[in-house]
């Protein structure tokens, strides 16, 4: 905490930088879910379940050593290195099922393109003469 | 007895209309042959080609890549109820001698899948192509438990029985692999028959390139393991 700008920081406003940054961007995600209530994109039941999630967000961004306590939890020594192992986690887990939608919207692609092709595109060319074999 | 000669093409205009001329129509014991162009999306003349020769054309609107222009295929041969069908390639790597002697163990009934192996004759293949083929071989008999001399080669053919049960998901070029996740997946009986393979200076440039290793690796992990 020697950090000049921290301590500029704590005269301001006396909680951690971090914990500022986490609340700013709950309160903004909350607000979008306002503002998509206002406009009629989601229910109010929606809006209840939205606002409670970032409100608790907020409420244990403000509970102090919870990282630590998840760090003893897997067996780690830092707070920090346990929300590191877990981002990575859940990078991975997001990046395969990407990876696994990917594969399976490129599968409709082709199935797309194939009904297409056998539907209407099929020639049988004689010659020069092309004539368009009946629709199956 | 139908057979057809399956020609996947993407941007062919050089060699298909000479690759489409080599081919013989007439096989002892078939009563009609037909030749099946499917043009993958092509932005060259391969179309315009095909649609003069005398052929059945089958047009994807998008490039899709070799395993979904075979899977159109074969979904025609399957609805037109073929009962052989034979896969060509369209770089004319070729020899159309080779047909008959790859056909003929499938006319016997005993056989599901023929694979024209280009690698009993390594004559004039180059080391770099051997090497990425015996790559693809290894990761095929890990993944499959088939062995086979040349799991890459485009000239093979099918029975009925084949036609009707290979169900062919890739998209690209891992698709000749997957033959041999289908062939051990239905019980499939497989035989090799040696084929000469016409390198050309033009032929080297379409087909597999050896960094697409890893590519298909990943495709095949993800066809073995994850997919539905």
């Amino acid at each position: 905490m020697s950090h000049w700008f921290q301590k500029i920081w704590y005269q301001i406003w006396p909680i951690n930088p971090i914990e500022a940054l986490l609340t700013i961007f709950a309160l903004f995600a909350w607000s979008r879910a306002i503002l998509k209530f206002r406009s009629k994109i989601i229910n109010q039941k929606e809006l209840i379940f939205w606002s409670f999630l970032w409100l608790t967000a907020i409420i244990i961004v403000f509970i102090p050593g919870k990282t630590t306590f998840l760090a003893h939890l897997l067996g780690m020594g830092r707070g920090f290195d346990a929300m590191v192992f877990l981002a990575i986690i859940a990078l991975f887990y997001a990046v395969y099922r990407l990876y696994i939608k990917s594969n399976e919207v490129d599968q409709d692609i082709t199935q797309i393109v194939r009904q297409m092709a056998l539907r209407g595109g099929i020639k049988k060319s004689q010659g020069r003469k092309v004539r368009k074999i009946k629709k199956k | 007895m139908k057979l057809a000669i399956l020609i996947p093409a993407y941007n062919e205009e050089k060699t298909l209309g000479a690759v489409i001329k080599s081919i013989p129509r007439r096989y002892p014991g078939i009563s009609k042959v037909e030749i099946i162009v499917v043009n993958d999306g092509s932005i060259d003349k391969t179309a315009k080609i095909a649609s003069k020769a005398n052929v059945i054309l089958i047009e994807h609107d998008l490039n899709r890549g070799l395993g979904a222009a075979l899977g159109t295929g074969f979904e025609y041969a399957r609805r037109q109820k073929f009962d052989f069908l034979l896969t060509f390639d369209a770089d004319g790597q070729h020899n159309p001698d080779d047909i008959w002697p790859v056909l003929k163990p499938i006319l016997s009934g005993k056989v599901d899948i023929v694979i024209g192996s280009r690698l009993k004759k390594i004559k004039n293949m180059p080391w770099y192509r051997i090497i990425g083929i015996m790559g693809l071989n290894l990761i095929t008999l890990a993944f499959f438990w088939v062995w086979t001399s040349d799991s890459q080669s485009g000239l093979r053919a099918f029975s009925r029985k084949a036609i009707e049960n290979i169900e062919i998901k890739s998209n690209k070029m891992e698709v000749s692999s997957e033959f041999f996740n289908e062939i051990q997946r239905h019980n499939l009986t497989l035989v090799e028959i040696p084929v000469k393979s016409i390198y050309t200076t033009y032929s080297l440039t379409k087909g597999q390139k050896n960094s697409n290793v890893f590519r298909i690796l990943s495709k095949l992990i993800y066809r073995r393991f994850f997919s539905k």
